[in-house]
């Protein structure tokens, strides 16, 4: 992975304690929109009103309407429960699976090591999206599809990650006794290993969010992902595409939200890894 | 070295048992597709279409259809696009050359904003340089580059009237793809180009070069840069990687006639023979990419040539 | 290569330099002053026999076609001057005198009946478009066409593009399609892939000279960036605009032309007929075209751009049979065919054995207002209680899944009356050994109605057997007509004596001047 900036480390100060703040409020935000959007936004997401279309933003609809005369802010507003969802449905599953990889990867050692390693960075040669493009084109063009392509070219930074780590503990003097001493690999797996492993995967799973809400919006973009008619911010912006020089909110309510979205799942990422050096 | 070549050789073979593998993946017979397209649109009949398959060998073991269609691509001749009826290649060549391009005026935007940001952000911490590499790193991690494109349109286009929607043909066509790509990639590298220069600049030798009176530009520039190439080199190998990632949404929105654009169509025209030799081509190309930057830093770096 | 990248280095030099230096005025490539830039919807491949593409000879003008048809869809001569049905199946044509191709060589009846062999050879759409069973030449300027079954439609048929004479010349020996050489206004110049395509002015042409010298098509593949590249001056006309830019186009002093006209373009839904799919009942394919408000479509969606259609043939074409059956919104009807067809309604949404009534819409962006129409159909069917769910495609990818017929209801864009004769797009889409009949749908009396309407001359007789074809369509409900398209194009106002051609083919550019 690249050599990610630290957000406002540059002016030198400790700025940690605004920005844990202002991430945990935001984060909390996020969340509660996740779990009640439904009750919070005003109108059915997916209901047309054809007659009603292309409407200013109002009191009934607070950001207007779209080419569909669908209620922008409730479309936004259940977005939520689309891309941040399948996000996390993407980290989960690249999580899990590189995780189980990395630690056989390390604790085997040896061959199937150095195999495992190969194919991993197989994985960081090739373009992730492009890669995760044709995966989903395979699998069928859909929501489900596209999470799975995802997830299918994010799992090798996690067996990179976690074999690394593997490694660095097998050395490690308890380690070696509890070995000694007889206790069962497995058992080494999930009282020592694991629990170690916890907060640099977190750590890395908060910034992973951030790439698969962009990812997995570039794809609704393109057609992929989301289908036509659901509330994906992505798909939002490829539909008002046609509107935006008369009614350019239409594209810049949803990018904005992206951006909003990811800047927090960085700047919170950023705040657990400082926290945990 | 050799090693280095083997490795890549390797990968190549994996890449095309992967792209085979690929269109025999895809929903949908492959060879009921061919036989329709060949028949003009006509659905063919079950008779026609089992000794169409036992004809076009569809039914020999995979492993002979696979070395077969391999022999065809080295051969030179991997079929028809089901989209125009032109060779492949031909469709292929010209896209690669169009991708390789505006790839290459990306990096010349991304580079002229980097270098000198990032090489003012390490010698002067703090300044405005330095929040300026932090701004554009942490906007270009956080705008979705097909987001960016259309904003980039609206005002370049829109409402400036400078440059042209989209297309091809003409050079200012590039300019707004080259744009997009290169600015959101430039904030990433100034920083990583600033902490390089930093991490230099601390070294014995550029101290001795200060304490010789030597200005501060000749020092940044005649010493720290250099000594800094290494890694600024091979971040752009690692860049060319994600940068790919923002072609295939910046060509489709630009109309720009690349291989990215050409992999999407693909899909969405379920152009099985073109889809196949794009994700060949374009993991060849990454293979080659990948090893020239291994050989570049190896030429510029000799002490690294037995790390190899 | 070496000088793409020299020149890459150098634009990359004048880019750093841009934020500081002036806003680069002229950066935007401007038309000649004889010369048309047209920004088009589809890639123009002049080297391609392949069916889909070989109208682009006809837009471009290259070719002439041996039957026309005027802006009233009514035939007119081409490079046929008369045409005679000397018996059921066999048509006698009369060639114009004096044509010579672009390579300099005469238009004779060898020559027509060359091209037209080589086209149907290469093509077995063509082929099977003209039924054709010999071509032999009687006089150096006599043709005579035999058709395998008696056939009408002939004369129509020959206003295809896919029918226009190339010269000798645009096959190599093997006979195998090279480049386009026919006798049309404007001779093919050159080709750039992904591009362009420009064609100059013929000056041996039959007819009235062009006055533009040099058309170029350029292909702008994005709906909005067609009209965007109109705005910034880089085109003079833009075709297949999307319907919110006539709107604004069309305000007054936007400085800028547009031209509508109703077409015989038709939008449409194909139900899938198959047993298992929720439309193998006939009630369910009534239902939906109850269900669907056409009107709002029109008026809403697409801005007026369009018009209702309850019918496939657009009434207003004088050889449409007078007394069509029309589907007509009604929601009461929709929910008693569904309720005979054993659905319930439960919370909104219609059930069958504890089971929704979901149906998957298969669509293509490629075409302007495709996007729009699928998008409102998909969300009124929605609102009327079945479970929707839209596909996006490009048309071949579509076009694949629906030969499998995977699929419950696909959305299509056809040219009914293309050729003015109603043979063309009933037989294919509906007789049950046709090639594009992929729904499954099946009508014995109806195979039989198409087969003795093309042998029929115009008179009551044909009327009513369409008539009698049209309504069994209507009673079974194959497909769910949605809109009558309008085609929209632009310009900027020195382009003069644009207009386009009903039948959605053909751009006409001879009376086009530049002022």
């Amino acid at each position: 992975m690249l050599s990610r900036p630290a957000f406002g480390r540059a002016n030198g100060v400790d700025a940690c304690g605004w920005k844990r703040t202002m991430g945990l409020g935001a984060l909390a935000l996020v969340l509660f929109l996740v779990t009640s959007g439904p009750f919070v936004a005003p109108h059915d997401p997916s209901m047309i009103d054809l007659v009603n279309r292309l409407q200013s933003p109002s009191f009934d609809h607070p950001l207007g309407t779209d080419h569909m005369g669908r209620c922008v802010f409730s479309r936004l507003i259940h977005g939520f429960r689309v891309t941040p969802l399948a996000a996390f449905i993407v980290v989960a599953l690249a999580a899990a699976t590189g995780t189980a990889i990395g630690l056989v990867s390390g604790y085997a050692g040896g061959l199937t090591d150095s195999l495992i390693m190969r194919v991993v960075e197989g994985f960081f040669v090739f373009p992730a999206i492009a890669v995760a493009l044709v995966l989903a084109a395979v699998l069928g063009l859909g929501m489900g599809a596209t999470v799975v392509a995802l997830a299918a070219v994010h799992w090798a930074e996690y067996a990179r990650v976690v074999r690394n780590l593997t490694l660095a503990e097998k050395a490690k003097p308890y380690e070696l006794a509890a070995r000694a001493a007889g206790i069962s690999p497995l058992r080494i797996l999930f009282r020592h290993l694991l629990p170690s492993m916890v907060h640099p995967i977190a750590v890395l799973a908060t910034f992973s969010l951030s790439w698969a809400i962009l990812s997995f919006s570039g794809l609704s973009f393109l057609g992929l992902g989301a289908e036509p008619g659901t509330p994906e911010w992505g798909l939002m912006i490829a539909e008002g595409r046609a509107f935006m020089r008369d009614h350019p909110r239409l594209i810049l309510v949803p990018g904005l939200t992206i951006v909003a979205v990811v800047i927090l799942f960085n700047v919170l990422g950023d705040s657990l890894r400082d926290r945990l050096q | 070295m050799l090693r280095r070549l083997g490795q890549s050789l390797a990968l190549l073979i994996l890449l095309s048992m992967f792209s085979f593998a690929l269109v025999h993946a895809m929903p949908g017979d492959f060879a009921e597709l061919l036989l329709i397209e060949r028949m003009g649109g006509d659905l063919p009949a079950r008779d026609v279409l089992a000794r169409f398959k036992a004809e076009e060998g569809f039914n020999d073991p995979i492993v002979h259809q696979y070395l077969r269609w391999l022999g065809s691509i080295l051969r030179g001749e991997p079929g028809v696009s089901f989209q125009s009826g032109d060779s492949v290649w031909a469709e292929i060549g010209l896209r690669v050359e169009n991708t390789l391009l505006l790839a290459a005026a990306s990096i010349a935007v991304s580079l002229a904003l980097a270098v000198p940001i990032g090489v003012f952000a390490a010698a002067r911490r703090g300044s405005v340089w330095d929040r300026l590499s932090m701004l554009l790193a942490v906007l270009g991690m956080a705008i979705p580059n097909f987001w960016y494109s259309l904003i980039m349109v609206m005002v370049f286009s829109l409402f400036l009237g400078w440059l042209p929607v989209s297309g091809y043909g003409h050079w200012t066509h590039i300019v707004l793809p080259a744009l997009v790509i290169g600015t959101s990639m430039a904030g990433i590298t100034a920083r990583f180009i600033r902490s390089c220069v930093l991490d230099v600049l601390s070294r014995d030798f550029v101290r001795t070069a200060h304490s010789k009176g030597l200005g501060e530009i000749r020092v940044l520039l005649g010493h720290a840069l250099p000594n800094a190439l290494v890694p600024i080199v091979t971040l752009l190998g690692l860049q060319i990687g994600k940068m790919f990632d923002g072609v295939v949404v910046v060509e489709t929105i630009f109309a720009w006639p690349g291989i990215g654009r050409l992999l999407v169509e693909s899909i969405f025209s379920r152009d099985f023979p073109v889809l196949q030799l794009c994700v060949l081509v374009i993991g060849a190309v990454y293979i080659a990419v990948n090893l020239t930057v291994d050989l570049l830093v190896m030429a510029i770096d000799p002490r690294i040539r037995g790390a190899l | 290569m070496t000088k793409k990248i020299l020149h890459a280095a150098l634009m990359a030099a004048a880019l750093a330099a841009l934020p500081v230096g002036s806003p680069p005025a002229h950066a935007i490539e401007k038309p000649e002053k004889d010369t048309l830039v047209v920004a088009t919807m589809w890639e123009c491949l002049p080297f391609s026999m392949e069916a889909r593409r070989s109208r682009f000879f006809n837009e471009s003008e290259i070719l002439d076609t041996l039957v026309k048809l005027d802006y009233g869809m009514n035939l007119v001569p081409g490079l046929a001057t008369a045409w005679k049905r000397q018996s059921p199946t066999e048509w006698t044509f009369t060639l114009r005198q004096g044509v010579t191709f672009h390579d300099g060589q005469p238009l004779d009846a060898e020559a027509v009946k060359f091209s037209l062999e080589r086209v149907t050879a290469l093509l077995p759409y063509a082929g099977s478009l003209l039924d054709l069973a010999e071509i032999s030449v009687t006089a150096p300027d006599t043709l005579n066409i035999r058709t395998k079954q008696p056939f009408a439609a002939l004369p129509n048929q020959l206003t295809d593009a896919i029918t226009g004479i190339y010269a000798r010349s645009a096959f190599d020996a093997e006979g195998k399609f090279v480049k386009p050489v026919g006798t049309g206004p404007f001779r093919y110049a050159s080709y750039t892939k992904q591009d362009r395509t420009v064609v100059e002015r013929f000056d041996g042409y039959w007819g009235k000279a062009p006055s533009l010298k040099r058309v170029v098509y350029r292909y702008v593949p994005d709906h909005s960036a067609r009209v965007l590249s109109l705005e910034t001056g880089e085109v003079d006309l833009a075709v297949d605009i999307p319907p919110a830019d006539v709107k604004r186009l069309s305000a007054a002093g936007s400085g800028f032309q547009v031209y509508r006209e109703p077409s015989a373009g038709l939008y449409y839904m194909v139900l899938n007929t198959a047993a298992g799919r929720p439309f193998a009942d006939v009630r369910a394919r009534r239902a939906v075209n109850a269900m669907i408000d056409r009107k709002a479509i029109v008026e809403h969606a697409l801005d007026g751009v369009g018009k209702p259609a309850w019918q496939f043939f657009a009434p207003g074409f004088d050889w449409v049979p007078s007394e069509l059956p029309a589907y007509a919104l009604d929601p009461a009807a929709a929910t008693s065919d569904l309720t005979a067809a054993g659905f319930r309604k439960e919370g909104g949404a219609w059930m069958k054995d504890g089971k929704p009534l979901a149906v998957e819409i298969l669509s293509y962006s490629s075409r302007t207002e495709m996007p729009l129409i699928t998008e409102a159909v998909s969300g009124l069917l929605k609102a009327a209680g079945l479970q929707t769910s839209t596909k996006m495609f490009t048309w071949p990818g579509m076009l694949s899944l629906v030969q499998k017929g995977q699929y419950d209801a696909y959305v299509v864009f056809w040219t009914p009356e293309m050729t003015a004769h109603p043979d063309l797009h009933l037989l294919p889409h509906f007789h049950s050994a046709s090639g594009l009949d992929y729904n499954g749908y099946r009508n014995a009396q109806l195979d039989d109605l198409l087969i003795r309407g093309r042998g029929l001359d115009a008179g009551p007789e044909r009327q009513a057997t369409y008539a009698k074809a049209l309504t069994l369509v209507h009673e079974d409900a194959p497909i769910v007509p949605l809109v009558h398209k309008i085609y929209a194009a632009a310009t900027n106002t020195a382009v003069k004596g644009f207009r386009i051609h009903p039948s959605g083919f053909f751009y006409d550019f001879k009376s086009v001047r530049k002022d």
